[in-house]
């Protein structure tokens, strides 16, 4: 059923997969299990500081408050001041920031590669990103 | 609570919820927020922040494994992904101007779509290996390995598969889930991808689909750090360990407490959407 023009021929694998499977691959398995287990340890650190700081106030969320930590470049300079909730924070932004490194890391990959179509449709994906992470506080 | 036993309860019940997420292929995110809402009395809007993270936390720790031996068509996720991260931020948006009710609501439908579909798996379809433009054009054939071997698969019906992809983004940001059955569902069902293909490939892509919407939420304060944390770190161990230990289990007897476990929720859930005490 196909044609010989058709790159790959019978396999319809093999159009551009070489290079692709196992190199890049592995490059991003690497990645995500790097930024998982730094957000883990961030973790587990701000909330050891947060239990050292006070373990026995009382904590109720029953009612929404807005977090203090609301922004990414705030919680960094937050964290610096070694306080537990700040810390925390930094856990979980490490976190949300894992698959975004990961978009990031593909699209050099695709970048490298020259492959355009893969590129653009990357930097949609990053671009919508960059704009739930910073662009979009004032939609509230 | 004090803050010890709170946070202590946290990791634990979301260890549990991670485990148990692994083990059934649900994802741990669909019992956290009934957790912290119905146990915890956390507010849903934190509580749904709080799922977000776990829910990015779980997709990375097990991508990383899946991305690894091959399973994970990239391509198929990184287009699609431009599907799901739109509906994510258009749900994170929506779910700012809708109430509390309302999305408890949408959430109540979520769970019983997933109890009914842990109970009652799909049947395999035979492969479709008919070309398609389409697919063609982006490159999305692929192989994976079996125990035969690398097997070649063709992808069909992109468009179709997308606009699913948008309303599991929605969904996804709206309920603070991953939404892994809709997107299985888009993938497996529609464009015809391998079962093993389809769920790999939907675990890449929602920890970025749940990034862009918890990207919103967190600039909105709804990410509290002592309630994300402890979840956070939680539902991942938890998601590991059950990662593990599912090739030498059986899981037909644990779906079924799952299942009783998600009816379970959304009935409470309901419950308190209709005597209006969220």
């Amino acid at each position: 059923m196909n044609n010989s023009a058709r790159e790959g021929g019978e396999k319809p694998t093999d159009a551009g997969a070489p290079v692709h499977k196992g190199d890049l691959e592995s490059k991003l398995a690497t990645l995500l299990t790097a930024g998982t287990a730094l957000s883990a340890v961030v973790l587990c650190i701000g909330g050891a500081v947060f239990l050292w700081e006070d373990s026995a106030s009382k904590l109720n969320f029953s009612a929404f408050e807005p977090s203090a930590h609301g922004s990414v470049f705030s919680v960094f300079r937050e964290a610096v001041q070694l306080k537990g909730s700040a810390l925390m924070q930094l856990g979980v932004v490490l976190l949300i920031l894992t698959p975004v490194a990961r978009v990031f890391f593909t699209l050099v990959a695709f970048l490298a590669r020259w492959d355009w179509l893969y590129v653009i449709v990357t930097v949609i994906v990053l671009g919508v990103l960059i704009y739930g992470l910073l662009g979009s506080a004032q939609l509230h | 609570m004090t803050a010890l036993p709170f946070i202590l309860l946290l990791v634990a019940a979301s260890l549990g919820a991670g485990f148990l997420g692994a083990l059934t292929g649900l994802g741990g995110g669909v019992v956290i927020v009934p957790i912290l809402v119905l146990l915890f009395g956390v507010d849903l809007r934190f509580a749904v922040g709080a799922s977000l993270v776990a829910v990015i936390a779980t997709s990375s720790g097990a991508a990383a494994a899946y991305v690894r031996e091959g399973y994970t068509n990239i391509r198929v996720g990184i287009l699609l992904e431009v599907a799901t991260v739109t509906g994510a931020i258009v749900g994170a948006i929506v779910a700012a101007m809708v109430s509390k009710n309302a999305i408890a609501s949408i959430f109540v439908v979520a769970l019983f779509w997933s109890a009914y579909s842990t109970l009652r798996p799909p049947k395999p379809l035979p492969p479709d290996t008919e070309p398609d433009a389409i697919s063609r054009k982006f490159r999305l054939d692929s192989s994976y390995p079996t125990k035969e071997g690398m097997v070649a698969y063709r992808v069909h019906h992109v468009p179709a598969g997308g606009v699913i992809m948008f309303f599991a983004g929605l969904l996804s940001a709206l309920v603070g889930i991953g939404s892994g059955i809709v997107k299985v569902f888009a993938m497996d069902r529609m464009m015809r991808l391998p079962f093993k293909v389809s769920t790999t490939t939907s675990n890449f892509m929602i920890g970025v689909t749940a990034a862009a919407s918890a990207g919103v939420y967190l600039q909105r304060g709804q990410i509290q750090p002592a309630i994300a944390a402890p979840v956070a770190l939680g539902a991942l161990i938890g998601s590991l360990a059950g990662a593990r230990v599912l090739p030498h289990i059986q899981t037909k007897a644990l779906r079924y407490v799952f299942a009783g476990v998600v009816v379970f929720a959304g009935i409470e859930l309901l419950r308190r959407v209709l005597s209006n005490s969220l």
